[in-house]
């Protein structure tokens, strides 16, 4: 389970959300500005250089957005959270839920159950300091190979093997 | 038989008191006891606030009525006026007649029996009341979602955001304590494992978790796949279980130490 401690990133216009932004506010999340992407890698440099000091994990949507379909899928990751990897020099621990559009999507809500499957972590000392895309996209397609490989899906994507 | 506040609460409490033993009779008595009780009710309170007007009209009305009557027996003609004036002098009449009627009925012995003692809220009442004004409106809730899905989809985003909000205002008050013992970011855990709690028994949705062995290192980078807005949902469970209850941390503790002596 994720141990007591973990931040949030978000999105920055969740901050001005009534409840919810004064909460994670206090919860310390990590804004990061969709917009404006220098603003966003200096926003989580600081973050990485907080997280090292106090110890503490985050928690990330890599994919940056939500996508929801019937069968499952994964949209390419943003870098922010392989940024952040690098920065404070920690592993990347994949947590992926399996395809709930049974349960819900927009329209369709019922009772049910699904599944959260959490895999083996990949150091981010794979991934090359230089912080260049290419290496950040050979790691997200790592990643995406094991998310595949969770064992958890119900269709298409199942072939797929988790290795390394 | 005190006579006092008229419409105090004592008052008020008395007209509940009733309608409460009205609850307890037989459906076939109910209505006619109801109407007997008000009406005993309503017109007391008349009466007592209004004894002598109430002498007054009833005299002018009888003069009314008869005056109408000698009309009616001198022929009953007259000019239009004077016929619409009659018409209106019996319509008075006639409802005056059904107020007399009424106030005719009421027993003298209901007069003495009212009691001026207002009745106290009971115990009982204390912890209903609020069952019953949380217990209604949820078992409604329960009853439309189950009739149909679309309303059980609106009904459960609704929850959806009023649990999160419930949960993310406790998490917002839980963080000055959390911040003065030290432990900041626990914050973003009370919050996600309240809201877990409350809306997976809200909407019956489960989350297993597999692996938990891989979720347990810290600090690292947890990089989650997004679908909708339930991803906080399973956020939620996700972080159950490392967190122990303050209270029981500080018994297991001294459990220890006295065993360790």
């Amino acid at each position: 389970m994720l141990p007591v401690g973990t931040r949030m990133m978000a999105k920055k216009s969740l901050k001005y959300m009534p409840i919810l932004g004064q909460f994670m506010v206090a919860g310390g999340a990590v804004w990061v500005d969709r917009g404006n992407s220098a603003l966003a890698v200096r926003s989580l440099q600081a973050a990485g250089e907080e997280i090292k000091k106090t110890h503490t994990s985050m928690w990330v949507f890599a994919e940056g957005t939500r996508t929801s379909r019937p069968y499952h899928d994964i949209r390419p990751f943003k870098k922010g959270a392989f940024h952040l990897a690098i920065q404070a020099g920690l592993p990347i621990v994949p947590v992926v839920a399996e395809n709930y559009w049974d349960v819900y999507h927009p329209g369709h809500f019922r009772s049910g159950t699904f599944k959260v499957r959490g895999a083996t972590e990949f150091p981010s000392t794979h991934v090359s300091r230089s912080s260049d895309d290419s290496s950040t996209i050979s790691a997200s397609t790592c990643l995406h190979r094991r998310f595949d490989g969770g064992g958890c899906w119900r269709s298409r994507h199942t072939r797929s093997r988790a290795d390394a | 038989m005190t006579r006092g506040h008229e419409f105090g609460a004592g008052r008020v409490w008395q007209g509940v008191a009733r309608a409460w033993l009205l609850q307890s009779l037989p459906l076939s008595e109910r209505s006619t006891r109801w109407a007997e009780d008000m009406k005993g009710f309503l017109l007391k309170r008349i009466i007592r606030r209004h004894k002598k007007k109430v002498g007054k009209f009833i005299s002018q009305l009888r003069a009314i009525r008869e005056e109408i009557r000698r009309k009616r027996i001198g022929g009953g003609r007259g000019t239009g006026r004077e016929i619409k004036s009659g018409i209106r002098a019996e319509y008075t009449c006639w409802s005056g007649q059904v107020l007399y009627n009424m106030l005719c009925s009421v027993p003298k012995t209901a007069l003495l029996s009212v009691s001026t003692r207002p009745h106290t809220m009971s115990l009982i009442a204390l912890i209903l009341k609020p069952v019953a004004y949380i217990g209604l409106p949820a078992y409604i809730l329960h009853r439309l979602s189950q009739a149909s899905p679309f309303a059980a989809y609106y009904i459960r985003n609704i929850l959806y955001v009023v649990s999160l909000g419930f949960s993310s205002g406790l998490g917002f008050c839980a963080a000055l304590p959390l911040y003065l013992v030290g432990r900041r970011y626990d914050v973003n855990y009370v919050g996600a494992r309240t809201f877990y709690s409350i809306y997976s028994r809200l909407v019956g949705v489960k989350v297993v978790v597999e692996g938990e062995e891989y979720l347990q290192m810290r600090p690292c980078v947890y990089v989650g796949n997004h679908q909708t807005m339930l991803d906080v949902f399973w956020l939620g469970r996700c972080v159950v279980s490392s967190f122990t209850f303050l209270p029981i941390l500080i018994v297991r503790i001294a459990c220890s130490r006295w065993a360790h002596g």
